[in-house]
């Protein structure tokens, strides 16, 4: 069964293609299952999110040469990041005002690049939830995830400034939710939900961070769940490699599995284990694993 | 607004007179940034993860650069304790987004060359060479205790920007506007 010949322009942006594997591997991999093509950016640079406090103009510049990239292709650009997505999403709309795209054009043809807004901008949950849908996922699924109760973790620049990307209702957001049941997981509701990681201050006050992601992690540690859903690299870094630094300096005993949502439907999908870089998360995803009766062997 | 009142207090209090000219520059800087609509709800400040590590609450900051005090806030620390989660620029009923104009205001801490966290300089000139924030680093198996490349996990090697030369000229124009 194909994906309705649903193709789109593969944006990875930094954390995923230089550190955070296992969210490419799983996502191609689902992909592949579910019959969407992905076309690679050739060329591709940072999106210019984490220099946007340095300098608006080059956050600008950044962003608008991948979304030219992108635009050759002639596809809408799927990007798994929520940095990146927001960024590429907030630029697009800055260029809607003709100086400024004027004035990035000249930029851009330095690199033989030329920005025109044709293309939309993406985020990996609104191609499975709004683009796929639930039915047509519902008829690739190989497993039923029973019994593992789940938090998500929509994460912030999923969802603000919503008036621009527009991906779910920001103070109640359910995609990923619909996604995770979709599974055959629970989805739990809790107050921490729309907290931020804290990811924006790990490279400028990682203190700050730490007291973010450690208040999510102590208030989920009390609810009994088996685990927590990201959808974005520098969310899932935090919540997943730091989660042994942030829990001991918080005094947290229990650890919480953290998994990206590609790779929990990976499971779903019948995919194996490696393929969707499960070995790589740092977290005791092996918990999470033998909950639904499945034992991660190595590779 | 150049006689309000509360610049005017200010003014008293600290001696200090309210600089204007900064606030031409933070309009400058490509944002929706608009410290003038602010009516003092204090939503932002509600919605503020990082409200508790800051000695001025968000909707104060706004108010101090509307009234001219742009500097000692640029000058401080402040603006480098706000994670960009974005809640003041969603929940503002005015959309004087907040978050805009803490990043204007680092944006001129930058131009001023004051109190810019190192990593982010070192993260612009791993742009400014690779095209990304960092270079490939190899993955950790923490189960297998092992370490893998992009290849070994059957990813492409990525490349980057195809002409770097080009790359970083056109970064430079646009950094000059």
């Amino acid at each position: 069964m194909g994906g309705d010949g649903l193709r789109y322009a593969l944006y990875l942006g930094c954390m995923i293609a230089n550190e955070e594997y296992a969210y490419e591997m799983s996502t191609r991999e689902i992909m592949k299952e579910l019959g969407v093509e992905l076309v690679d950016l050739e060329g591709e640079s940072c999106c210019g999110n984490p220099i946007r406090s340095l300098n608006t103009r080059l956050w600008l510049y950044l962003a608008a040469r991948n979304l030219s990239l992108a635009e050759r292709t002639g596809l809408d650009v799927l990007c798994l990041c929520s940095g990146c997505f927001e960024s590429l999403s907030e630029a697009k709309h800055h260029l809607e005002n003709e100086e400024l795209k004027k004035w990035v054009n000249e930029a851009l043809s330095l690199e033989g690049l030329e920005y025109k807004g044709i293309c939309k901008v993406k985020h990996l949950i609104q191609v499975l939830y709004d683009d796929l849908g639930a039915e047509k996922l519902r008829n690739h699924l190989k497993k039923e995830l029973k019994g593992l109760k789940l938090a998500s973790h929509p994460g912030c620049h999923l969802l603000r400034p919503s008036k621009v990307l527009r991906a779910d209702d920001p103070e109640d957001p359910r995609k990923l939710d619909e996604l995770i049941k979709l599974c055959g997981a629970k989805s739990i509701s809790y107050p921490e939900k729309l907290d931020c990681c804290g990811a924006g201050l790990l490279m400028i006050k990682p203190e700050g961070t730490l007291s973010f992601a450690g208040s999510k992690l102590k208030a989920l540690a009390e609810k009994e769940v088996d685990g927590l859903v990201t959808v974005c690299p520098a969310c899932h870094i935090v919540f997943d490699k730091r989660q042994g630094a942030i829990t001991k300096q918080m005094g947290v005993e229990k650890r919480i599995p953290t998994i990206y949502y590609p790779q929990l439907l990976g499971l779903a999908l019948g995919i194996d284990f490696e393929k969707l870089g499960i070995h790589l998360n740092s977290s005791p995803v092996d918990q999470l694993i033998s909950k639904i009766g499945d034992s991660f062997t190595s590779p | 607004m150049e006689n309000s009142i509360s610049s005017s207090l200010l003014d008293l209090m600290t001696l200090k007179r309210a600089d204007w000219s900064i606030l031409k520059e933070i309009a400058k800087k490509i944002g929706e940034q608009n410290p003038y609509s602010c009516f003092g709800c204090t939503k932002c400040t509600g919605g503020c993860p990082a409200a508790e590590f800051l000695e001025m609450y968000p909707h104060n900051i706004v108010c101090a650069v509307r009234e001219g005090l742009a500097e000692e806030i640029v000058n401080s620390d402040l603006i480098w304790r706000c994670a960009l989660c974005l809640k003041c620029k969603e929940r503002c009923p005015q959309e004087v987004a907040p978050s805009d104009l803490i990043i204007a205001l680092r944006n001129i801490a930058t131009d001023l060359g004051v109190g810019v966290p190192e990593d982010l300089n070192s993260v612009l000139n791993s742009i400014m060479e690779i095209g990304y924030i960092h270079p490939p680093m190899k993955a950790f198996s923490r189960k297998l205790r092992k370490t893998f490349t992009r290849e070994e996990l059957g990813l492409k090697v990525l490349k980057g920007p195809k002409d770097i030369d080009a790359f970083r000229e056109a970064l430079m124009a646009a950094f000059e506007e």
